[in-house]
């Protein structure tokens, strides 16, 4: 059992991603934080994220699938202060080999519900260019169950839809934006709270997109759509996980995805998909990797 | 004599809808980048009381706004719509007479 909370503590380590993945234009895919939302606005987006670990080369064949489904609503306070929340809708489904046969766990429901704040704090507009530099920073409060069983007993904390944590988290982003590509890096730190014993290992990433304008190759005075072909990077560390006080030796480590994607933009809607794919995973122990992460979804401005 | 008047009030009302097509303002704005962004600025200057049509073009930077007959564009009106929309606006110029706002 122990062990399967240990694999599955990596899942929740990625499953973070999908909460944080959110938020100036056409916006990155796999982050959230650079979402642009004008004073009295809103802005809705939802992403269908599906996260696979299934080539493991323990004796156990470890299979984990995380399917997520990801509402997140943001609003203009003013044109430089914005909140977001996320809210994910889990379902996971966990199986190894135990003793000779296949074992098989899993779980749905309302995952923990994310909310933050970001405020632009350096803006620079000239024709047809922007910069800004925004500070973000938020919470995860517990809202996803976290004391779902099964046949077996009580699921382990990376299984449940909520960890019964609470969760904080700063980090700067940047924008660069021309008509032809955007450029969005972001750095944060999150700071993962205890819950029955159990603290998932705070995690440091650094995130990269890059956005070019694949269509039209030429602007007209009536363009009113692009067509982008994205490229991100995401960089996560994460440190040991804490199971009743003890360090986690197969939990945590650092994993480098890079992530092609496209994107159409409009003037009220935006639809984009990406899939991240692992280039570097130094984790700790026999943590399970992940062997891709495919994200797809719509994004409305109103 | 009854031809006469509605001809005549033909010929105003045209008159009042060329008028109104006149007055259009010609803003430029900066950090206009991408189709998402120009929704903001055409929603935001779209509920200035007056304005009958706004149309951003991307590759110019430049957003036409048209006003209803007898109305003006006010400049700090408009600076602080597109401030609101996360934009900044270099300059607001009315199109045909060339006065400055």
């Amino acid at each position: 059992m122990k062990r399967t909370v240990h694999t599955l503590l990596v899942s929740l380590f990625f499953g973070s991603t999908i909460s944080t993945s959110t938020p100036v234009n056409a916006a990155p895919i796999t982050f959230n934080t650079a979402l642009p939302v004008a004073k009295g606005a809103f802005i809705n987006r939802e992403q269908l994220i599906i996260k696979r670990f299934d080539n493991d080369t323990n004796i156990a064949n470890r299979d984990l699938t995380v399917n997520g489904l990801i509402s997140v609503l943001g609003y203009g306070i003013t044109s430089k202060l914005a909140i977001f929340a996320a809210l994910p809708y889990l379902d996971k489904t966990f199986d190894k080999t135990t003793d000779g046969q296949r074992l098989f766990r899993l779980s749905q429901g309302f995952g923990d519900l994310k909310m933050f704040g970001r405020y632009t704090f350096f803006q620079q507009d000239v024709r047809n260019k922007t910069f800004r530099v925004a500070g973000f920073g938020g919470g995860k409060a517990p809202t996803g169950k976290d004391n779902e069983t099964d046949s077996l007993g009580l699921l382990p904390v990376p299984l449940q839809s909520g960890t019964g944590a609470w969760d904080s988290f700063v980090g700067v982003v940047l924008t660069y934006q021309t008509l032809d590509f955007q450029m969005d890096a972001q750095l944060s730190v999150e700071k993962n709270g205890r819950s029955n014993g159990f603290k998932m290992g705070n995690e440091v990433r650094a995130d990269m997109s890059f956005q070019y304008r694949l269509l039209p190759q030429a602007m007209h005075s009536d363009t009113q759509s692009f067509f982008y072909g994205v490229l991100e990077a995401n960089l996560i560390n994460q440190r040991s996980n804490r199971l009743s006080g003890m360090n986690d030796p197969n939990s945590g480590g650092t994993t480098l995805f890079l992530t092609p994607g496209v994107q159409y933009v409009t003037s009220r809607y935006i639809l984009e998909a990406a899939v991240q794919v692992p280039v570097i995973a130094n984790l700790h122990g026999n943590a399970l990797e992940t062997d891709y992460v495919f994200t797809t979804g719509f994004r409305i401005n109103f | 004599m009854k031809k006469q008047i509605t001809t005549t009030l033909i010929l105003m009302l045209w008159s009042s809808v060329g008028f109104a097509a006149e007055t259009r303002y010609q803003l430029q704005v900066n950090g206009l980048v991408c189709p998402f962004c120009q929704f903001n600025v055409e929603k935001k200057l779209g509920k200035i009381d007056g304005v009958l049509k706004v149309k951003a073009n991307l590759k110019a930077g430049t957003v036409s706004v048209l006003m209803i007959d007898g109305k003006t564009l006010p400049e700090d009106i408009v600076r602080q719509k597109i401030t609101e929309a996360g934009f900044t606006l270099q300059s607001i110029e009315v199109d045909k007479t060339g006065n400055k706002q």
